[in-house]
């Protein structure tokens, strides 16, 4: 089977089964245009720490049937809440590495990575009140009442009556 | 949220696309948490189609509930909402399946077949809903219909109501009533309605009309169309793709109507307040906090301010109001524990009693000729030298030029002058160096702030400068309160001095957006709330001085510069005519009534009184309001000296020797003095032989026509009409700028655009009964509320082609009569109906070029204004 190279941001080498990078839709595309390819591909936007990560999934889901179509996403999306079991361990990181799993998996395109890292968000966000949210990601409520009375207001489709 | 938190949140570098998808894991209740976390995502979220069918449903849902609410729950048991399927086959989500099984149910009860569901389908509706005594629920088991009952009301009234009705409509309307089908009196009576709210201009009336026969019915009806509507746009967006601009402002204006109902009755109290001036009034501070009132126009701040004023007897209270006259007319209103001055006054009081200047020093007006002779510029810029060398700036500008900077210093909250308060152009056109220019510049302040030295006077900004940088401990330190009265106009230097009294309750109130004094160094700064924080702030936005329909055109240009709050207007005080309503409405009795004219620019003034007073009959008086009443003849006399070789006699043109001299200087001076602009604006008419004889003639109108009272005619301009108001007012054409598609898109950035649309909110909220629009204005309205329903409006019939249906009309008031007359070229846009029917001409789908539908909002006003800009221009040129 045939080796691709990557290359990270912070220019460490990775050497990959062909399979296994083509969960990425980027460079499956970018393979699929430029046919063999000798050189490394450069991923400026990915560090090497965040890529090891990515391609250690990359590596547990080399074999999932995965099409990319709009049906799939769908059937995604109704098993909303449910991570299985690896996948969750997998994303058992702290903020600041999940949040750049979901930039990298958003940049190289690879949507079942993403959706998961999206589900885990949405479950630190689920069934809190804004002020627990706040707590979660660590933001200082800078709003007077007024401003969120204004805020609750602008968004009173959303609001369950 | 500050910039060190926009960096350290994780969210914020996410990429935009990515938050929706976020979301979609999310219930709705979730994502409202999550919104209150993070505002600035909330347009993302509405823009995503992924969440656009969960939005939809709670719509729906809640618009049904409150339909239930009324009173057609009788018919319909709670247990019958759910399960109903049948537009459910087209639809994947479940979100999407519980939207369509409402829709259906709501097409069902009226006895529509499912499915996409258009606007004209509607009146089917309505006339079933009225017209059915029974109806059949989902189940198939027949119900009792009672919908939109009218009763006690005889039949012969409903249908001559309706007649009535139906003579206001416009060409549009009326074939749009002429399509549905009525079966009943009271059928054709809500079709008109429903018609009515749709197509024409006055909403208000025709749902004034139901709720006088019957209120239950009409707030009945306006959720039933509310919930319709909800429909109509859904399916309209799922299946065809473009939405058209009309349908959505059909929609708003449904939800105006609900919204209305909804908020609760302004009741006035026993003391004749409203609640918004109440919690004004019954606001409590401590020591050291700022209370901010956004203070609409007309809304009655200072009643407000009395009251509150009144009702802190023991208190010591400062007033301080812009200028001399706002001040006066508060001393004889506030109670004697209010001491009201201008902001002048006070430092003048201090400086007064700091030191004892002789009057010399006391002249408020510094020249720039004495300016000159002070920093000896005669010497550095000699006459001679520009002989030779035509380019080198005269004494006296480079006079204007310091005077500009420092003024700029004096305005400014800065402690020392510096290279900050220099303007690029200053350096341009006086070729001087920035550090020559500062030195000039410190040595005139130094002048003028020393005591001693009586040539150089202390003028009122110097001294108000000197109260900024050395306070003088014991004229605020006595007050309880500051109110600080129309604080958009001050100065930053005096913003801050108000913001420093930390020992004081400080009341600010103004509203931003009649700050139309940039030029003299105004910018609002006093409601930045990142400069000057406040512990409350308040709102007034109900307008005792016009109506509705006044208070629509204001918030409509106030939208354009993203103000959210909205001006309400007296309900019942809503008489309103522009050109764009009907003339007959109008009898012949009020020929004239008093009536002024707005302009933005001096000279559009001047032109237009001398156009007046020759073309209006002689018994009908004509006024000019304020300064240039009398100055303006004068200096333009003096004008046509000057531009016909002769030396003029006025001061203010006496040092020019020639028409060419004076134009350099007009370009390069620092400041626009407005009487040489007046000048230099009319050089036109200026040499042109006839003027002067026309200028004789109108002045001896303006002479002879004293009385302005009742029945005249009253001039003035924006700026002047600050603070007044009037009847009946029209706006001039010369309001700048044009709001074409290219300057439309940068009103956000753009100050000087902000400030003329200022300009044009000051001038438009003048008006109490009746205001005329300009050009400008009616164009961007019909733009931006949909093209269609103004259809017609000012057509007779043997204008309108058959075949071709108006779709814009460019209303002319060039004429300057105060009766509408149709022009007889008329700038209607006429276009091939192709037997397509009114209904899909509403719905855009007329032609390609119709379908200018674009998400953002002001991207599709500016593609339509592009649209009718080429459009218009292919009428003329054929």
């Amino acid at each position: 089977m045939s080796k691709i190279k990557l290359i990270s941001s912070d220019n460490e080498e990775f050497v990959v089964d062909q399979l296994i990078a083509e969960r990425s839709m980027l460079i499956k595309n970018m393979l699929e245009d430029v046919g063999e390819i000798n050189v490394p591909i450069p991923l400026p936007n990915v560090s090497s720490n965040v890529l090891r990560k990515v391609l250690e999934w990359c590596e547990h889901h080399k074999n999932d049937l995965y099409s990319g179509t709009e049906e799939e996403s769908d059937i995604r999306l109704k098993k909303s809440t449910d991570i299985d079991e690896w996948d969750r361990k997998f994303m058992a990181v702290d903020q600041e590495m999940l949040f750049e799993i979901v930039l990298a998996s958003n940049y190289l395109d690879i949507k079942p990575l993403l959706d998961t890292g999206c589900k885990t968000v949405a479950n630190m966000i689920r069934g809190k009140s804004p002020e627990d949210i706040r707590k979660t990601f660590n933001i200082p409520n800078d709003f007077t009442p007024e401003e969120e009375e204004q805020i609750r207001k602008e968004n009173e489709w959303a609001e369950d009556r | 949220m500050s910039a060190q938190h926009l960096h350290s949140c994780k969210f914020y570098r996410l990429p935009l696309e990515i938050i929706p998808l976020i979301c979609r894991f999310l219930s709705v209740q979730d994502i409202q948490s999550f919104i209150r976390v993070f505002p600035s995502f909330q347009t993302i979220l509405d823009s995503s189609n992924d969440l656009f069918w969960k939005k939809k449903n709670y719509e729906l849902r809640i618009r049904r509930n409150r339909l239930l609410r009324g009173s057609y729950a009788a018919g319909v048991s709670s247990s019958a909402m759910n399960g109903f399927v049948n537009g459910t086959q087209i639809s994947s989500t479940p979100a999407e399946r519980e939207y369509y099984s409402k829709s259906d149910e709501i097409k069902n009860i009226c006895g529509l077949p499912p499915g996409p569901m258009k606007v004209e389908q509607i009146g089917h509706a309505i006339d079933h809903l009225v017209s059915e005594t029974h109806t059949v629920d989902h189940l198939g088991s027949s119900i009792k219909a009672s919908f939109f009952h009218i009763d006690d009301v005889p039949l012969e009234w409903i249908s001559s109501i309706c007649m009535q009705v139906q003579s206001f409509f416009s060409p549009a309307a009326r074939e749009a009533i002429s399509s549905l089908k009525s079966r009943t009196t009271t059928s054709n009576l809500l079709l008109s309605l429903f018609v009515g709210i749709l197509f024409e201009d006055d909403l208000w009336y025709f749902f004034n009309t139901l709720y006088m026969l019957s209120s239950t019915s009409a707030i009945e009806f306006a959720y039933f169309l509310d919930s319709i509507f909800t429909v109509v746009r859904t399916d309209y967006e799922h299946y065809r793709d473009p939405l058209s601009q009309t349908l959505i402002t059909s929609c708003t204006r449904i939800h105006n109507i609900v919204a209305v109902i909804e908020s609760p009755y302004d009741e006035p109290n026993t003391k004749g307040l409203t609640s918004e001036q109440k919690m004004i009034v019954e606001c409590q501070l401590n020591p050291g906090e700022v209370l901010k009132v956004k203070a609409f126009a007309g809304t009655g701040k200072t009643k407000a301010l009395l009251e509150f004023a009144k009702s802190r007897p023991k208190d010591k209270i400062l007033y301080v109001a812009f200028n001399k006259a706002a001040k006066e007319d508060a001393e004889l209103r506030f109670p004697f524990n209010v001491k009201c001055s201008t902001m002048h006054g006070l430092a003048y009081g201090a400086i007064l009693a700091q030191a004892d200047l002789p009057q010399a020093k006391l002249e408020r007006q510094l020249s720039n000729s004495t300016i000159a002779s002070l920093l000896s510029l005669q010497v550095a810029f000699p006459k001679a030298n520009r002989k030779n060398n035509p380019g080198t700036p005269s004494a006296s500008l480079v006079a204007s030029h310091i005077m500009f900077t420092l003024n700029r210093f004096m305005h400014s909250t800065d402690w020392q002058l510096g290279f900050r308060h220099i303007s690029k152009r200053s350096l341009e056109v006086t070729k001087l160096s920035k550090e020559k220019l500062l030195a000039y510049t410190k040595k005139l302040w130094s002048l003028i702030v020393n005591f001693e030295y009586t040539h150089a006077p202390l003028i009122p900004d110097a001294y108000m400068k000197l109260l900024h940088l050395y306070e003088f401990p014991n004229i605020f330190s006595k007050y309880d309160y500051i109110l600080f009265d129309e604080a958009q106009d001050f100065t930053p230097c005096m913003v801050d001095l108000i913001y420093r009294q930390k020992h004081a309750r400080i009341v600010i109130v103004g509203d931003a957006h009649q700050c139309i004094y940039g030029f003299r160094g105004a910018n609002a700064c006093a409601f930045n709330e990142n400069l000057y924080p406040s512990t409350k702030q308040l709102c007034l936005t109900k307008s005792f001085r016009f109506g509705n329909s006044v208070a629509k055109y204001a918030n409509f240009l106030l939208s354009l510069k993203g103000e959210n709050v909205k001006l309400k207007g007296v309900q019942n005080d809503h008489a309103y005519w522009s050109s764009a309503s009907n003339p007959n409405n109008v009898s012949g009795a009020f020929r004239f009534f008093p009536h002024t004219i707005i302009f933005r620019t001096n000279k559009e003034l001047i032109l237009q009184s001398i156009r007046l007073s020759v073309s209006l009959p002689k018994e009908i008086p004509i006024a000019i309001l304020g300064s240039m009443r009398k100055k303006a003849f004068q200096l333009l006399r003096s004008g046509s000296e000057l531009a016909h070789g002769q030396r003029p006699s006025h001061p203010k043109l006496k040092d020019f020797s020639s028409w060419g001299e004076f134009e350099v200087h007009v370009k390069n001076s620092a400041e626009e003095d407005a009487e040489l602009a007046l000048v230099y604006d009319m050089a036109d008419e200026l040499f042109s032989e006839s003027f002067l004889s026309r200028l004789d003639n109108c002045e001896k109108r303006l002479m002879d026509s004293k009385d302005d009272g009742d029945n005249g005619i009253i001039l003035a301009t924006a700026h002047q009409s600050k603070g007044l108001e009037w009847d009946n007012v029209q706006l001039g054409n010369d309001f700048r700028p044009k709001f074409d598609s290219v300057s439309f898109s940068r009103i956000g950035s753009s100050r000087y655009l902000q400030e003329e649309i200022n300009i044009l909110y000051v001038a438009l909220t003048r008006a109490k009964k009746r205001l005329i629009l300009n050009d400008t204005i009616t164009k961007l309205y019909a733009l931006e509320c949909g093209l269609v329903r103004f259809a017609g409006g000012i057509l007779t019939e043997d204008q309108l082609q058959p075949g071709k249906v108006a779709l814009f009309v460019d209303w002319q008031i060039d004429k300057f009569s105060f009766f509408y007359e149709t022009p007889a070229e008329g700038y209607n846009l006429l276009v091939e109906a192709n037997e397509k029917s009114v209904w899909d001409i509403f719905f855009g789908v007329l032609s390609g070029a119709w379908q200018n539908y674009i998400a953002n909002t002001s991207e599709r006003l500016k593609r339509s204004m592009l649209f009718i800009e080429n459009q218009l221009f292919a009428v003329h040129d054929q």
